[in-house]
């Protein structure tokens, strides 16, 4: 974990207690030539969410089924719950998965589902019986009691899912891409829905997903993943704000890339050059080192425009309208400056359409502090 | 689907094809009916060959062993047949690549083959084990041999279309090893099995050619007597009796289908 | 489930597959090889089996008995052999209309018309085959129509044991075809025919293609149990139709005869055998029409 930076703070969640649920240690597995899991080591606090972001095939699901005990680590350790996983398996932990695909077991209705877990355990009759219809009750789903698997829609699947492995009280919950097949609508729904069952609960969730909207809305942290690896691991702000590589940058939300040159290094600032023009920035994390290539990112919001004005001043560039995209709250410009295309958009504030129009000149300002440098 | 309905022709060349299978299962069916004793011609309309089957010894006997034969037989082959698909599916072992060829030898080798070859296996031995000579033992011997690998395919077809996320679920859910296959594994094999056991049964119901080389004196089944009527003259209760093995298989292969379907 | 091949899986796998393998080893491919190595024995005077080596009962089998050549056994094989491929090729001349009409019935018609054809396949043959007998018959319904014809000769002989071999074996043809036909991509054909193709080069390029697996397996599914059958040319045919199976009866029956029966069951195997290399390689499918 980096130390956040203080302009950022406010974003940071509230100190967690307490001690950790997940410390891996270099965990490393291969199928073949593939290795779906890197070196991947991370430590996850006890009632934090906690996602798993990144693009298919990068080895999120092979991290969780390995935390659920059914997948085993060619080499590195995992501590979970403060014991060593390796000889602990798969039906004595207490942890709990939501299927990719949900798996409900066909040949049993909704309520022989929820019980599935605590009948394992040989509970009393009547006392599964109370903790099964809390369950129903708080996702929801006390009418589908009598229905089977294959008469229901995705997003009661879904809760079923989620009733079942939540009524045995585990320590940790795996949920893997659990709103992947549900509709924009219904998942912006369960987010929340998701995020308020987990802050009421206090165990820790850990969340697979491969949509970034989602991770940022619902998470403590994030780990961005990619071929097996975790590239970046922060809150969704310093994420979104920070990110550490190209690739982090690119996948989470709309960015602009410059490229450039380092040209000075001083007094808190360096001055970089591109074919756009020069652009100063906060020193950040990279070393200034005099001629090194570097990237400059900046999200397509953080850029003012302006009616043209004198050009030549740093982060100042003069550029034209090439199209502008209307959605509604927002309207979106692609502009090119200096034989660089970028990005902007502008949030429709008013009702009155005072934006730009094709064709015509502008200033582009990139605020010193919302430019990221990187070095890859 | 851009499929466009049969032709007419296509309709009438099938509607041929149809008659010719159903000619002779139509014929013992209503000459099951037919009054006359001797003869095909049509002399009205009786049920009396039906009571007959209930005075005559040797259909009961032969309906006895039937019955007998193709219920041990089915137990012994669903039982041996699940529990191959189970392992073939779920393990790794050597030697895993053969069995697929092994099971498809029974399905493809003449009857007669496999009758002569177990008929020499059982006069070989027979004389240290009396156990194998011939009869209702040894003909069971045969028909689960014959049984195995079908009831083998059926439900390996089954376990290998199942979730293998359900499973894990189980695990996850904290299920034993054991807990996992008796609550989920198995109860979702079901319909395959049973599927498969009615194969069997309905297999063994209808053979005749190993049955006839692995039988001995007193273990005559239905289709042996069937055979030796017929090798004499044709009698209407044989008729009657084949009409009810008839029923028997149509029942069997219609439950069967509704089973697989249910499987999907 | 995750490592291939470790120990503790092989031991499990033993305790679960290891009683049906047994049991298919010792009642399935002991008993093969016992035919395998009965066929190079000689017959005692009493049929007894006697325990010296020869390969008497080949020669005997492609004709060159003790008594000099004699083409018997050599024709039985031969006659097997081309009533299993008249047979097969009737069955395609019938079951081919009828897989395509299944096909392009509408969905609810068509599980019945599977079944239709399956029922037939689940019941006894040795029922179908006696009901043959009544029906051609020279006072039975086709016998009598077929005397109208002035065909007289008809039962029993040979074409009387091809129309109850076609009328048994027409369901093995027509369900694994079907497995093909109802898997074929119709836009091709239909691409074709805007080509201005016409109806046999549509078949022939677009359609035969793909139905080509279905119709190798239900050739070889007609073929083989067609050259080794017993019951229908022992019931349909006369004397002067005699098969391999009927050959092999008749050697365990009443000639007592055994390892010469054993040689002519042995190559009913060899026949069988490459049968099963040619659907394996040919079709890919492995018995899931069933
Ligand atoms: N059992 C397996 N056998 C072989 N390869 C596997 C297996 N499981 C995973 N892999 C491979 O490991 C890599 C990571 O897979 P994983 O399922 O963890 O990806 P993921 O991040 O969950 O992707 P998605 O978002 O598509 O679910 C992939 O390349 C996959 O093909
Ligand atoms: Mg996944």
């Amino acid at each position: 974990m980096t130390a956040p930076t203080p302009t950022l703070e406010k974003y940071v969640a509230p100190p967690l207690s307490g001690g950790f649920s997940i410390e891996a240690d270099q965990l490393t597995r291969r199928f073949g030539e593939v290795t779906a899991l890197d070196r991947v080591s991370v430590r996850i606090h006890e009632g934090e969410f906690f996602s798993l972001l990144g693009p298919s095939g990068c080895g999120k699901t092979t991290l969780l089924r390995m935390i659920g005990g059914l997948e085993m680590p060619d080499s590195g350790r995992l501590i979970l719950l403060g014991r060593d996983a390796a000889d602990w398996p798969a039906h004595q932990r207490p942890v709990n998965t939501v299927f990719q695909s949900y798996a409900l077991f066909p040949h049993l209705n909704v309520v022989d589902n929820v019980a599935f877990g605590l009948r394992m355990k040989r509970l009393p009759e009547s006392e599964i019986h109370r903790r099964v219809q809390g369950v129903m009750e708080m996702t929801r789903i006390r009418e589908l009691e009598r229905r089977f698997p294959a008469e229901l829609s995705g997003g009661q699947k879904q809760r079923v899912a989620l009733a079942r492995a939540v009524v045995n009280e585990p320590k940790v919950l795996l949920l893997d891409e659990p709103l992947g097949a549900l509709d924009l609508k219904l998942r912006k729904q369960l987010q929340i829905e998701l995020h308020q069952l987990q802050r009421r609960l206090g165990i820790t969730f850990i969340y697979v997903t491969h949509d970034q909207d989602e991770a940022l809305v619902m998470s403590d942290r994030i780990a961005v993943m990619n071929e097996g690896r975790i590239v970046q691991l922060d809150t969704p702000a310093q994420l979104y704000e920070r990110p550490r590589t190209r690739f982090v940058a690119e996948f989470l939300g709309a960015c602009n890339l410059i490229e450039g040159e380092i040209v000075e290094a001083a007094s808190g600032q360096i001055k970089v050059r591109s074919a756009a023009g020069m652009f100063m920035v906060a020193m950040g994390s990279i070393a200034p080192d005099i001629r090194s290539k570097v990237t400059l990112v900046i999200r397509p919001e953080r850029i003012v425009l302006s009616a043209l004005t004198q050009s030549g001043q740093p982060n100042r560039v003069s550029a034209e309208i090439n199209d502008v995209i209307y959605s509604g709250a927002e309207t979106r410009y692609s502009l090119c400056g200096g034989a660089v295309p970028f990005h902007c958009c502008l949030i429709n504030s008013s009702a009155v359409r005072d934006g730009f129009a094709v064709g015509e000149s502008v200033s582009a300002y990139f605020p010193p502090e919302s430019l990221i440098l990187l070095n890859d | 689907m851009a499929v466009n309905r049969p032709s007419l022709r296509l309709s009438l060349w099938s509607a041929l094809a149809y008659l010719f299978l159903y000619a002779p299962i139509a014929v013992v069916v209503i000459y099951s009916f037919n009054a006359a004793r001797f003869g095909a011609a049509w002399n009205g309309f009786t049920t009396h060959w039906y009571a007959a089957i209930w005075d005559n010894p040797q259909a009961l006997s032969a309906a006895r062993n039937t019955l007998l034969l193709a219920g041990c037989s089915t137990l012994i082959s669903t039982l041996l047949g699940t529990a191959l698909a189970y392992g073939w599916t779920r393990f790794h072992f050597p030697g895993r690549r053969w069995i697929s060829g092994l099971l498809h030898i029974p399905i493809f080798i003449p009857d007669i083959v496999l009758a002569v070859a177990l008929l020499l296996l059982y006069s070989l031995v027979s004389p240290w084990l009396r156990f194998f000579e011939l009869g209702l033992p040894t003909m069971v011997l045969a028909h689960v041999t014959f049984q195995i690998p079908f009831v083998a395919i059926v439900v390996r077809a089954r376990l290998a279309g199942l979730d293998p996320a359900l499973e894990e679920a189980a695990r996850d859910l904290g299920a034993s090893g054991r807990q996992k296959f008796r609550h989920v594994t198995l109860p979702l094999m079901m319909p395959g099995i049973l599927a498969a056991a009615m194969l069997a049964f309905t297999l063994s119901l209808d053979d005749f050619v190993v049955s006839f080389f692995t039988s001995g004196p007193g273990s005559t089944t239905l289709p042996i007597l069937i055979y030796s009527s017929v090798k004499r003259g044709i009698t209407p209760d044989i008729n009657a009796l084949s009409t009810l093995i008839i029923l028997a298989s149509i029942l069997g292969t219609v439950s069967v289908m509704l089973l697989q379907r249910k499987n999907r | 489930m995750t490592d291939p091949g470790n120990s503790r899986q092989t031991v499990r796998a033993a305790f679960v597959c290891g009683p049906g393998l047994i049991w298919l080893l010792v009642f399935l491919l002991v008993p093969m090889l016992l035919i395998l190595s009965v066929s190079f024995i000689s017959r005692g005077a009493y049929g007894e089996l006697e325990w010296t080596v020869t390969l008497e009962n080949y020669r005997r089998l492609i004709g060159f008995g003790a008594l000099g050549f004699d083409p018997l056994y050599p024709q039985i094989l031969l006659r097997s052999l081309a009533l299993g491929a008249t047979t097969a090729f009737l069955c395609l001349l019938m079951g081919m209309p009828l897989a395509f009409f299944i096909a392009r019935l509408p969905g609810r018609f068509r599980a019945a018309a599977l079944l239709l054809v399956v029922i037939p396949f689940w019941t006894s043959l040795l029922i179908r085959t006696y009901a043959w007998q009544i029906l051609l018959a020279p006072e039975g319904w086709f016998g009598s129509i077929l005397r109208h014809l002035g065909m007289t000769e008809l039962y029993p002989g040979t074409l009387a044991v091809l129309i109850g071999m076609v009328c048994d074996f027409l369901p093995f043809f027509v369900l694994p075809l079907y497995a093909s036909v109802e898997k074929i991509n119709w836009s091709l054909a239909e691409a074709a025919m805007d080509l201005g193709a016409s109806q046999w080069n549509v078949f022939r390029h677009a359609i035969l293609p793909q139905i080509s697996p279905g119709l190798t397996a239900g050739l070889i599914l007609v073929f083989l149990p067609a050259t080794g059958q017993f019951v229908i040319p022992d019931l349909l045919g006369g004397a002067k139709t005699v098969l391999l199976g009927n050959a092999i009866q008749q050697q365990f029956g009443q000639s007592r005869d055994w390892p010469f029966g054993a040689a002519m069951a042995v190559a009913a195997l060899a026949l069988v055998i490459a049968g099963m290399w040619l659907f394996y390689r040919k079709s890919g499918q492995k018995g899931e029409w069933l």
